[in-house]
């Protein structure tokens, strides 16, 4: 194999793909990117079996061929001195010769032939596929992905629930003491639906892989993975086998009460409330009136009150919850207001971005 | 003509013998009660061949006058009672006159007894029972008795005897406990003319102690001396650091007799919930005084049981009075100079003077009970003691691999905490508390279900409402399943299947009510405590520090692991040879 680049392209998508690079493998093959030319176009990937990232750009006047080369390679080329890079494989040893201006780089390369597949299988059916502006899928994800759990072995709840409904996709996520919600439009392609469930962790990378510039998101289902790609990139995610909880029958449907409070002020009142916090303790004690929310928190070290004017319909109430977990979603509420439902006493308090309707989010209350 | 006839002397005392006499160990008890009864200041014990070859006891008590010698060898002749009545009265070892006789029923017994008072002493001989000699004799104030050739007329008997090395060390566990049951008379044991045990007979139990356990494990005993209702309980219970994997470190003696008590045993060991791993025993010379009324001796022909009229309340008598000694010292594990000599890999480094220096620094550490002697404990001193027993104040210097917390007293004292079983500990008392005043904050979550097998189900089901005061709400759902709806706020954990059916198997064995409880409580403390590998910040570690303070027995985890080691300021500085 032998191909010349101009060296930006390069390290650009070197960058996409190394964040699939697994810093210490038992699989060595996996701690190095793969090269792959088919004449026309060359394609990178890299995974580490949970997540693969793969992206293609053309090339001109290269031989065929595919290398395995170390993950220092990203450095590598990031730090050329040259416009252009050529790259030029011995197919016996897989030695590399990497050139650049005056630097001249020999990297011990292994075979491809043992990298796993990065890429879906051109011939294989799709369980369900469908088109999403990336616009849509980045507001989702931001909406979910903070609530979800991110310790280990908390099956279903290391992951984001996608249910795919005809022309629409919701996602959903819980660390079980709250849960968040949300819905989006979509082109379904072959009219199937689907549900199924990726872990919270690789789908972060979802934001570093495609841009704005990617506009709408090729999105489909094969057998154990979950396809994205749009342009050259493509990213495969591994699919959680656990039972995510039904999320309709979780969330209450009748209100006692509905309020709507201004989001900033709620937010700020909150973050003044939980510096009293103590350890993991960060309750806060809501009092809902006609036109008035109060807040209260006390730990030993000193209690805090706050008045906020809010409006309501419904019966006045009280309710302790933990004031991180409302944060979490007021950090994530782009409407000027937020409304708040209440269930009743010590029961669920559901909150709502007016500005999406479709998102919702459950904080379960805490008892005393 | 009839079937039924009475048996002879001779049959009967054999039979006695069975009961009282079962082993070379228990001639040496009865003997050495006698001589114990008898007023003696000094008992001499030797045996040989395990006790089969020889037994013999030398003592310089009243003696018996010339007339009572035969008397004294047939059964149920006692001086000690007279009336049935007596029994609930009685103040000595021994009563049942049955001892002698058996004894020289099943051996050839030499008996020499002189009263002070006498001028001349008597000598008797009996063999297998039969008198062959019973005659004036000269020899010293006291009574000597030998005892050869045991169980040489009893073939089945000595057929079940152990091997020599096994009888005598229940020969020396015997002595052991008679001399710990009495430190005002001086005890020895010589085992083929070998002496093993020799105690100064000076009245000091700490003595004794030193004697039978050895110096370095006395200095690890905490003294004892509580005043309950009806009894008063004194001695000593070890450092939880001196554990065992069985009950051989322990002596009740109930009015100086030694016993077997499995009430006092538990009433001890649950003194040590929580400072113990599960089947570890502390070391224990425990005497209760009480009324002789109060306590039934008469259960067991060897008296090796007692009956306790108000068991409950010697049960809670001695939970007490070990609490308090447990409560009164440091419960740190302290690393010795000696202990960290032994654990460097390398003697080689540590030539000759290092052993010497380790015997110099054991004699100067001599006057180990200065402030542990019961008598001298004035209420002041107790005082300081409760205020060393608190855990200090403490400067974070690291943190070591591992998850150890380095930390500096003011005095220069180095101490290494666990940054686990230190967390489990506080978080096991808070939630303890909250629980027990029923204050415990709960988080509300997200409904799982679980579906368990039947058995698990049907313990889940019986102990939902002691689930539920630790906070996890649990409710049936049918066929075996159950939705867990609350996890206590602290916990922020949300069990999954495997931990809940650990814990439904943890608590399957106690299987009571308050035992399920602390369980639930410990396994949430163990999982919700901040792992090993966990990097804490200097903050993170002070404010650990600090809260360890504020536990009520910060220096072992719940499950009986320890939490603190100290190595101290003098200690550091004879390691290095500066002193």
């Amino acid at each position: 194999m032998r191909l010349s680049v101009p060296r930006s392209v390069l390290a650009d998508h070197l960058q996409v793909v190394s964040r699939a690079i697994p810093s210490r493998s038992t699989v060595p093959v996996l701690e190095g990117v793969l090269f792959e030319s088919d004449g026309n176009r060359m394609t990178l990937a890299a995974t580490n079996l949970e997540i693969g990232i793969s992206t293609s750009f053309a090339v001109s006047h290269t031989e065929t061929g595919k290398v395995v080369l170390p993950a220092k390679v990203v450095d590598i080329i990031k730090r050329l001195p040259g416009e252009s890079v050529q790259i030029n494989v011995d197919t016996a040893n897989y030695h590399t010769d990497i050139k650049s201006g005056q630097a001249d780089f020999q990297l011990y390369g292994t075979s491809g032939d043992e990298f796993p597949a990065v890429k879906a299988r051109e011939d294989e059916t799709p369980v369900c596929t469908f088109t999403i502006k990336i616009e849509e899928l980045r507001r989702m994800l931001r909406q979910t992905l903070f609530s979800v759990s991110y310790e280990e072995g908390k099956g279903a709840f290391n992951g984001v629930f996608f249910s795919l409904k005809e022309e629409k996709i919701s996602l959903s996520s819980s660390d079980t003491f709250r849960l968040a919600t949300t819905s989006g439009a979509v082109q379904n392609k072959n009219g199937k639906d689907a549900d199924f469930l990726i872990p919270g962790r690789i789908l972060q990378e979802v934001n570093r892989i495609f841009d704005d510039e990617d506009d709408v998101i090729t999105a489909a289902l094969y057998g154990g993975r979950f396809f994205l790609s749009c342009g050259g990139k493509e990213a495969g995610f591994r699919l959680l086998d656990d039972n995510f909880p039904n999320v309709s029958r979780v969330i209450p449907s009748d209100f006692y009460a509905r309020a709507s409070v201004d989001a900033i002020s709620l937010q700020r009142a909150l973050e003044r409330a939980v510096l009293l916090s103590d350890g993991i303790n960060q309750v806060v004690r809501l009092a809902v009136e006609q036109d008035m929310l109060t807040i209260r928190a006390a730990s030993k070290y000193g209690r805090i009150q706050e008045k906020l004017p809010l409006s309501m319909e419904g019966e006045k109430l009280e309710i302790s919850l933990n004031a991180r977990f409302m944060l979490d979603m007021l950090k994530n509420c782009e409407g000027e207001a937020c409304s708040l439902d209440f269930v009743g006493h010590n029961k669920p308090c559901v909150m709502r971005d007016p500005l999406h309707p479709q998102f919702l989010y459950m904080v379960l209350p805490v008892k005393t | 003509m009839g079937k039924i006839v009475l048996l002879d002397e001779n049959t009967a005392n054999k039979i006695a013998a069975g009961e009282v006499v079962d082993r070379p160990a228990s001639v040496v008890k009865e003997l050495v009660e006698n001589s114990l009864d008898a007023g003696a200041t000094r008992v001499d014990v030797a045996v040989a061949g395990g006790g089969l070859e020889l037994i013999r006891v030398v003592d310089d008590g009243c003696g018996l006058a010339p007339e009572d010698v035969p008397l004294a060898l047939q059964r149920h002749a006692t001086s000690k009672i007279r009336t049935a009545e007596d029994i609930s009265r009685v103040l000595t070892l021994g009563f049942r006159g049955e001892a002698l006789p058996s004894i020289a029923a099943v051996s050839r017994f030499r008996l020499a007894t002189r009263q002070p008072s006498d001028l001349a002493g008597t000598l008797a001989l009996v063999e297998g029972g039969r008198i062959l000699a019973l005659e004036e004799h000269g020899c010293p104030a006291g009574t000597e008795i030998s005892v050869k050739d045991l169980f040489f007329n009893t073939p089945a008997r000595l057929k079940f005897i152990k091997s020599e090395g096994a009888e005598t060390a229940k020969i020396t566990d015997t002595v052991q406990r008679l001399a710990l049951s009495r430190p005002d008379i001086s005890i020895s044991l010589t085992v083929n003319g070998r002496p093993l045990l020799t105690t100064a007979g000076n009245g000091s139990l700490a003595d004794v102690c030193c004697q039978v356990y050895g110096r370095q494990a006395v200095k690890l005993f905490l003294p004892v001396d509580w005043q309950g209702a009806k009894l008063r309980l004194t001695g000593y219970v070890s450092h939880p650091s001196l554990a065992r994997a069985n009950r051989s470190l322990q002596s009740f003696f109930v009015n100086k007799r030694f016993v077997r008590s499995p009430l006092l045993s538990d009433a001890l060991q649950t003194a040590y919930q929580t400072l113990l791993t599960r089947g570890r025993f502390p070391a224990a010379v425990l005497f209760i005084t009480a009324d002789t009324a109060e306590v039934d001796v008469n259960v067991h022909p060897a008296k090796r049981e007692v009956r306790f009229s108000g068991e409950r309340d010697v049960y809670r008598d001695v939970l007490a009075g070990v609490r308090q000694a447990l409560k009164n010292d440091l419960l740190v594990h302290k690393m010795t100079h000696q202990s960290l000599e032994r654990s460097l890999p390398e003697r080689a480094v540590w030539p000759a003077t290092s052993q010497a220096f380790s015997f110099a620094a054991e004699q100067a550490a001599l006057p180990y009970f200065a402030t542990a002697d019961p008598a001298s404990a004035t209420p002041a001193a107790a005082e300081s003691r409760q205020d060393e027993g608190s855990f200090p104040v403490l400067a974070v210097l690291g943190r070591a691999a591992g998850g150890y917390i380095l930390a500096q007293k003011d005095t220069g004292d180095l101490y290494i905490i666990d940054q686990h079983a230190a967390h489990e500990r506080v978080l096991y008392e808070l939630l303890l508390d909250e629980a027990q005043s029923g204050q415990l904050p709960v988080q509300e979550i997200v409904p799982l279900v679980f579906q368990f097998d039947p058995v698990s189900a049907q313990s889940l089901e019986k102990s939902l409402k002691i689930l539920a005061r630790a906070g996890l709400t649990f409710e049936s759902f049918g066929n075996n399943s159950f939705i867990l709806r609350t996890v206590p706020l602290f916990y922020r954990h949300c069990l999954n299947q495997d931990e809940i059916q650990e814990m439904l198997a943890a608590t399957a064995e106690t299987g009571e009510e308050p035992a399920l409880f602390e369980e639930t409580v410990k396994m949430m403390a163990c999982q919700a405590a901040i792992k090993a590998d966990q990097v804490l910040a200097r903050e993170e570690m002070s404010s650990l520090l600090s809260d360890l303070r504020g536990a009520k027995q910060p220096y072992t985890c719940p499950h009986g692991r320890p939490t603190t080691m100290l190595i101290t300021a003098p200690e550091l500085a004879k390691f290095f040879r500066r002193r």
